[in-house]
């Protein structure tokens, strides 16, 4: 049996460029400041294209908002999905929740699937409920943190999940949503396959269609009311033997001091 | 991070951007090196890669982590013993400034 | 492009530095269907410089460097021998230099230059595969006949093409590897690398001004011999970007493993010099890189065409390692040449050896080639005679202590005692025949 997945991906600050440099006098971000492909976002796609090799059927790639420096819908076109929708978000920033009506707009409208992948975190906020909202709006199922599939078949989906002590099963029925979890498993099947050449090729130039929902009809109440950078703080630091035990001592007295 | 002047290799090395890949594309032939006294790879590297294993003094640890892919490797060890090949594309080292 | 899924164009390009891009500029400019492949996620993420010399580039495109991402335009040079707490420098500028073209000398950051000129080489048609590794050619026939017909990518796919081109720098993998299969001749002597390692430190722009006594956009372009580098065939440069310092050391990469540096270690010593430290004195590092560069100079050129192929740039060996450091617009300059003979190939439909012969042509009568042949015998004089690099500088530094010292005694003594110091343990003959070997240093 095959299976109609859809990942959302986003593009993401690469917050390893947050240095002093990249923030503007008035603390805002500056367009020198790269981007990149959410990683979880990666792991949701590999998730998603190993069900397609596995099992065939046809994955989609969703995305708000118009691409700053890295197109992540192309990129999820070279690395194999099918198709791609890009879904306009008009000219604000959206918060979590007009994103996610948004994008579940757009995919009720793109016909029937059985399971949507998303990476749990995004590096650039504390959006990671992305995919709990999504899963809220269309009435599915949702697990998170999960970090492989063990199963899938007859309606339902058993993801696996890493815990302290080992791992649990849990089993959900189709449609799902499953948000990529971030732990590590030991077996981890989500390292992200490469580009292929030939789909990049193809892809490059490839038109990306648009999908048709209102954004003006989703208005966020929550908005950025301003920002403001931390100071400088200096940290002094000593350098001890590990063998003197004496200095070593002075130096818990002081941490404990809280000098 | 402190002066200027001061910096060590780890401290610089931690400016540079990596797409770290899960697999190293550095393999070293440690038979030859378990002949190789002088170990010029602890010296030569820029990346400051090999490091000796402490638990087996005649060998090196590579962190290919750190390889800045320059390819002083590929010629100064006196054993050829250094088996580098580029990283998978778009992995490895990702200068902003270069 | 033809049907289903085998690729085959015209020329497919390996490698997105200045050289690879000239090559696939000039091919694209030609009317040539071009692919250009390039390991990192952007063209210029691997790529490491200070300098970009623009003679070529702006052939290729008219004002490209009112577009391009320049930092600062140079308009000073020096060289400084760097003594034990001394210091001595000569220093050039010309008014002409803060005009335009600006000496077409210009301090960049190659990742963010690099990148901006593969969007320019990608309107201009050619097509770029980023993030993309070449592991090898693909061949037909055997023997003489054989020729290279395609690239073997990572990841098991195969692009096919009339000729390749390849720019895949000083870490040449893919040049090294062709050149044994394809039995292209090598150079008179083995080739040979340095390693350079560079810091980018930050200070703020109106700091490097008043550092550097610099107006607007100008800069400057240090270089530096002496104490840190003593022993070592190597030394060290400062370049002024906008708001930051390029500051790094190159070395001849036997040489240190002999000195028991390690290049970070090196560009330490460097950094250190009181004459060096204060002019980063508050700075934040931003980025720590490094890089080779081939030094082996025209010796250790060998043939560069073979059936469907051509080497340019770094890979080719056609850096100009005297106190230049010119590579980039070697690089453009055989791209461009590359790039114009495989236009002429097309023409004739015939890729291979001798009907690529055009490009070692043009390059034997263009500049880079030449400059390059200039400086030949520099590696030997640096071999033979390293006092060049560290004796006489650090004596004529001494000299100069001695003689601006000013103290007590008639100044007739102080300079004749001055040049007394500075004759001791200097031969007079072997000075001659190094003075005969130092002017091919400039
Ligand atoms: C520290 C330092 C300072 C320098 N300063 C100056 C200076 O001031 N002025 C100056 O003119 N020059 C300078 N140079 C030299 C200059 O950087 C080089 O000469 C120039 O970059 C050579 O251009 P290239 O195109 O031949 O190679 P590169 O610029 O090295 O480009 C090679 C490209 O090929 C890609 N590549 C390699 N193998 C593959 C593969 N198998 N598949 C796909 N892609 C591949 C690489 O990622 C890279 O982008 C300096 C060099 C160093 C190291
Ligand atoms: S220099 Fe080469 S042979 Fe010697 S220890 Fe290092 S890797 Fe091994
Ligand atoms: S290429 Fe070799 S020498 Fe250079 S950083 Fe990597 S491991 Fe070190």
């Amino acid at each position: 049996m095959s299976y109609n997945c859809i990942v959302i991906v986003r593009e993401v600050w690469d917050t390893r460029d947050l240095t002093g440099s990249v923030l503007a006098d008035n603390g805002s971000i500056k367009d020198s400041m790269l981007t990149r492909f959410e990683p979880e976002d990666m792991n949701a796609l590999e998730m998603a294209l190993r069900i397609k090799d596995e099992h065939g059927g046809k994955v989609t790639a969703f995305s708000v908002g118009t691409p700053k420096q890295v197109d992540v819908l192309r990129e999820c076109l070279y690395r194999g999905v099918d198709e791609v929708v890009r879904v306009d978000a008009g000219a604000s920033s959206l918060g979590t929740q007009a994103a996610a009506q948004l994008l579940a707009d757009a995919i009720g409208k793109a016909g029937q699937y059985d399971l949507i992948c998303v990476g749990v975190t995004v590096a650039d906020g504390e959006s990671s409920m992305l995919g709990t909202h999504v899963a809220g709006k269309l009435g599915i199922e949702q697990v998170s943190y999960v970090d492989a599939i063990e199963e899938i078949g007859e309606g339902r989906v058993v993801g696996k999940r890493g815990i302290e002590m080992g791992y649990e099963y849990i089993e959900a029925p189709l449609p799902a949503l499953l948000s990529v979890g971030v732990a590590l498993v030991e077996d981890d099947p989500r390292t992200p396959r490469s580009a292929k050449a030939m789909l990049k090729l193809k892809a490059k130039k490839a038109e990306i269609p648009s999908a048709d929902v209102d954004a003006s009809a989703v208005t966020s109440p929550v908005s950025i009311a301003g920002r403001e950078a931390v100071p400088e703080r200096a940290v002094e630091s000593k350098d001890v033997a590990a063998e003197d035990e004496t200095a070593l001592k002075s130096m818990l007295d002081d941490v404990l001091k809280g000098e | 991070m402190g002066k200027i002047l001061e910096l060590t290799v780890e401290d610089k090395l931690y400016t540079t951007k990596y797409e770290t890949d899960s697999r190293s594309h550095i393999k070293v032939n440690g038979d030859l090196c378990r002949t190789c006294s002088s170990k010029p790879c602890l010296r030569f590297c820029s990346g400051d890669v090999y490091k000796i294993n402490p638990s087996e003094p005649d060998q090196v640890t590579v962190n290919y982590e750190n390889c800045l892919e320059c390819g002083t490797c590929r010629h100064g060890c006196p054993f050829n013993a250094i088996d580098w090949q580029y990283p998978d594309g778009a992995m490895g080292v990702k200068y902003r400034y270069g | 492009m033809s049907a289903e899924d085998t690729v085959k164009v015209d020329a497919i390009v390996v490698g997105g530095g200045p050289g690879g891009l000239a090559a696939a500029l000039t091919m694209a400019q030609g009317g040539l269907e071009v692919i250009l492949v390039e390991r990192g996620e952007y063209a210029g993420s691997k790529n490491v410089g200070g300098l970009f010399y623009g003679t070529i580039l702006n052939q290729l495109i008219p004002d490209a460097f009112k577009q391009a991402p320049i930092e600062r335009t140079v308009s000073k040079r020096s060289i400084t021998y760097l003594g034990d707490g001394t210091h001595m420098s000569l220093t050039f500028g010309a008014d002409a230099w803060s005009q335009p073209p600006y000496n077409n000398t210009y301090v960049v950051h190659r990742a963010q230059f690099d990148r901006w000129l593969a969007s320019q080489v990608e309107e201009a048609g050619a097509t770029l595969l980023e993030g993309m590794v070449v592991d090898g050619l693909i061949y037909e026939g055997e023997g003489a006949g054989r020729k290279a017909v395609g690239v073997q990518l990572r990841g098991d796919e195969a692009f096919y093409a009339d000729v390749i081109v390849l720019a895949d720098g000083a870490n040449c993998l893919v040049s090294e590897k062709v050149r044994e299969e394809l039995a292209m001749p090598g150079g008179k002597i083995k080739q040979e690398y340095a390693v350079g390692v560079k810091e980018i430190i930050s200070l703020p722009k109106e700091t490097i001004e008043a550092r550097f006594n610099l107006k607007d956009n100008e800069g400057v372009a240090y270089d530096f011999l002496g104490v840190p580098f003593e022993g070592l065939i190597g030394g060290g440069f400062i370049y002024t970007a906008k708001d930051s310092i390029h500051l790094g050391s190159v070395a001849r990469i036997e040489s240190l493993v002999e000195s028991g540096f390690t290049p970070s270690g090196l560009n330490d010593r460097f950094k250190q010099h009181p004459a060096v430290s204060r002019l980063i004195d508050g700075g934040e590092l931003l980025e720590y890189s490094g890089h080779m560069l081939p030094e082996g100079g025209y010796d250790a050129i060998g043939s560069l065409t073979a059936n469907g192929v051509m080497i340019v740039g770094d890979a080719a060996g056609l850096l100009n390692m005297s106190l230049y450091k010119e590579g980039t617009n070697h690089a453009m300059e055989s791209g461009m040449y590359a790039g114009q003979a495989a236009v002429a190939a097309k023409e004739k439909k015939d890729y291979s050896r001798s009907g690529l012969a055009l490009y070692e042509e043009k390059l034997a009568e263009g500049i880079a080639l030449k400059d390059v042949k200039k400086y030949k015998d520099l590696p030997d004089i640096l071999t033979s005679a390293p006092e060049l690099l560290s004796l006489y500088p650090k004596k004529i530094n001494q000299l100069m202590v001695d003689y601006f010292t000013v103290n007590a005694e008639p100044k007739a003594v102080t300079q004749k005692a001055a040049m007394k110091n500075f004759m001791k343990d200097m031969s007079k003959i072997k000075l001659l025949r190094n003075a005969f070997k130092a002017r091919k240093l400039m």
